[in-house]
């Protein structure tokens, strides 16, 4: 199986959300300032088509963080923003006056962290609702060319398949889009199906 | 410090004693804790950081060590690390609560970053590894490149505030100045020309060294209100189709009693009928009264300025050439800066404010034009001014 049916991506989508609004009680939480967060679309596709689409949206260079995740099924997941975007939301989130030009370690560091809460909850929310078992890695930092990112991102032969969402981020009145990324291998794609399978019959959803 | 590895060791005891070393030789603090969050490893960065030794820290809750970490974001991720095998990074920016730990040298707190991450012993339930790393450096130096970014940025305010002021200065002091000016212009010329009454010979002279200073002032200053306007990018241009021919003409006509004042005169080269610019005249003209008034003001006495045009592809050349003591070599670099007058001796005699040259470029480069001179002393000087010809 390469594909999920559309009722698979539903569920996925609903799951997916779970995670989201999760992470972004704990975002509001640690900053004090309210957060919103949604995946209002979320696509299969190859990594070739996912690097036309994103090249498509004309969001130029981006930056992100990047992290591994194993279990059931495995594979590398990415939280991505267009630079300029990159910067706005990190100053919002750390309240920063006054903007220095480019991320700064410091604030690349805290660009890594909330990626790494939003991968982490989005994660745990799959691991959770399919009674998976997935840990992650630590969040590492990239920068470039979509297509450079989503290459160095995965190791996972090329068949590899790429579950992209839009994520529109809400801070202080500011709207911030950003993708979220999931690159998965045939295996994981299909251990992925057997867990959304495995829930859908736990609620009762008939499968198509 | 006794440091046991947490799963069946395939390493010897000499390897084991090889890692402690390693682990207590690393810059930054290692902490392994297990399933109960229970401390089974602590580097010596710890000790030497915490002031808590190895041995009083072994086989104590992490959260028991330091109860004020309890229920913070270090505590909550190290769950999320125990339960669901989750790796969590807690970035210095972002921090809110951080462990008590001060620098080994200067006792100062130590800025962190936090790494948290599983380690699954073989045959034990998830383990826990808390990394720390020291940033106060990066934290200092991100903290005085931002206030060295503030001054920079509050000192290029203050110096666009003064320049505003400065410009807002000129231009009202320079309108309030030309007002009386003009009427003292007035009165000395009703005066001198007995209008209200015989005047004397030489109250009349008198009368007309006045009336000369008063014209210098009143060019003077309204070269520094064209200086201002080009600063501040308010000078306007209307841009006109006009041939060459007739502008050199009106030019001509327009200085000619400047030339006769200093004894010379000017010679007009046959120009072809069929070169046009677009220019805005007035702004123009401004530019050749200059060129020939300073032609006219060193050219010796008794003597001719030539003016002359030349087609040079897709420009026009208009030559202002005159025979005085020209541009000494020291002085051509600045002959386009304000106020730059050079210092023959004779500046003060011959009037000028240094400003015609300053505003004349700039004219000319406002009609993507370019000015220019060539000056052999006292044989043949050249002013020039290149301009777009156009059909
Ligand atoms: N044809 C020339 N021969 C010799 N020196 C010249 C000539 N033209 C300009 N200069 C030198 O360049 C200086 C600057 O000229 P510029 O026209 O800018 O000012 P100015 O004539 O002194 O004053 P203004 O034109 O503002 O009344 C002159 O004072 C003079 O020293
Ligand atoms: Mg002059």
């Amino acid at each position: 199986m390469t594909k999920l049916n559309d009722l698979q991506l539903d569920v996925l989508a609903e799951a997916l959300n779970i995670g989201m609004g999760a992470a972004a009680a704990s975002l509001s939480d640690m900053l004090g300032s309210s957060v919103g967060l949604s995946a209002p679309r979320i696509e299969f596709m190859t990594r070739g088509e996912a690097v036309l689409a994103l090249n498509r949206t004309g969001a130029g260079p981006v930056c992100g963080v990047s992290q591994g995740f194993e279990g059931n099924f495995s594979g590398e997941s990415m939280l991505l923003f267009p630079i300029d975007k990159s910067l706005e939301l990190v100053r919002l989130l750390m309240k920063e006056t006054l903007p220095l030009e480019g991320l700064t370690e410091l604030e690349e560091e805290a660009l890594s962290e909330v990626g790494n809460i939003i991968l982490n909850a989005v994660i745990g929310s799959l691991a959770e609702l399919f009674a998976h078992d997935i840990g992650t890695d630590l969040p590492s930092f990239k920068q470039g060319s979509f297509e450079d990112v989503l290459v160095a991102a995965c190791d996972h032969g090329k068949d590899s398949m790429v579950l992209l969402l839009r994520v529109d981020f809400n801070v202080e009145q500011s709207e911030i889009d950003g993708y979220v990324v999931f690159v998965l291998d045939l295996a994981s794609i299909s251990g992925l199906a057997n867990g959304i399978d495995g829930y859908m019959r736990k609620l009762g959803i008939a499968e198509v | 410090m006794k440091f046991v590895l947490p799963k069946q060791s395939a390493f010897t005891e000499n390897e084991e004693a090889l890692l402690t070393m390693v682990l207590d030789s690393l810059v930054g603090g290692v902490i392994v804790i297990d399933d109960h969050k229970r401390v089974i490893i602590w580097n010596d960065w710890m000790k030497m950081s915490s002031g808590i030794e190895v041995t009083q820290a072994k086989c104590r809750g992490l959260f028991e060590l330091f109860p004020q970490l309890a229920g913070s974001r270090i505590e909550q991720s190290v769950d999320d690390c125990l339960v669901r095998g989750n790796a969590s990074l807690l970035s210095h920016a972002l921090m809110r609560e951080s462990f008590p730990l001060v620098g080994i040298k200067n006792q100062e707190p130590i800025q962190q970053v936090i790494y948290i991450k599983p380690v699954m012993p073989t045959g034990k339930r998830r383990h826990c590894i808390v990394q720390i790393a020291d940033v106060t450096a990066a934290v200092k130096r991100e903290h005085q490149l931002r206030s060295a970014t503030s001054s920079a940025l509050s000192a290029q305010q203050a110096a666009e505030e003064l320049a505003a002021l400065k410009s807002g200065f000129i231009s009202v002091v320079s309108h309030e100045l030309r007002t009386p000016l003009t009427s003292i212009r007035g009165s000395l010329s009703l005066v001198s020309n007995g209008v209200v009454g015989a005047v004397p010979k030489k109250v009349h002279d008198l009368l007309q060294v006045a009336d000369r200073n008063a014209g210098r002032l009143l060019a003077l200053i309204s070269d520094i209100l064209d200086m201002d306007k080009f600063e501040s990018g308010k000078m306007k241009f209307d841009f006109q189709r006009m041939s060459v021919r007739s502008l050199l003409e009106q030019a001509v006509e327009g200085n000619d009693g400047y030339a006769r004042a200093h004894c010379v005169s000017f010679d007009l080269f046959p120009i072809a009928d069929d070169l046009y610019v677009s220019i805005d005249d007035n702004r123009m003209l401004q530019v050749m009264s200059n060129l020939m008034s300073n032609a006219a003001k060193y050219e010796p006495s008794g003597g001719v300025v030539e003016l002359s045009v030349a087609k040079r592809g897709k420009h026009v050349r208009i030559s202002v050439v005159d025979h005085g003591p020209g541009i000494p070599e020291k002085f051509k670099s600045r002959m386009f800066e304000k106020f730059s007058q050079a210092d023959t001796g004779d500046t003060r005699k011959l009037g000028g404010t240094g400003l015609g040259l300053v505003i004349s470029k700039a004219i000319v480069e406002s009609h993507n034009g370019v000015i220019g001179f060539y000056s052999d002393p006292n044989r043949r000087t050249e002013f020039y001014i290149d301009l777009p010809i156009v059909p």
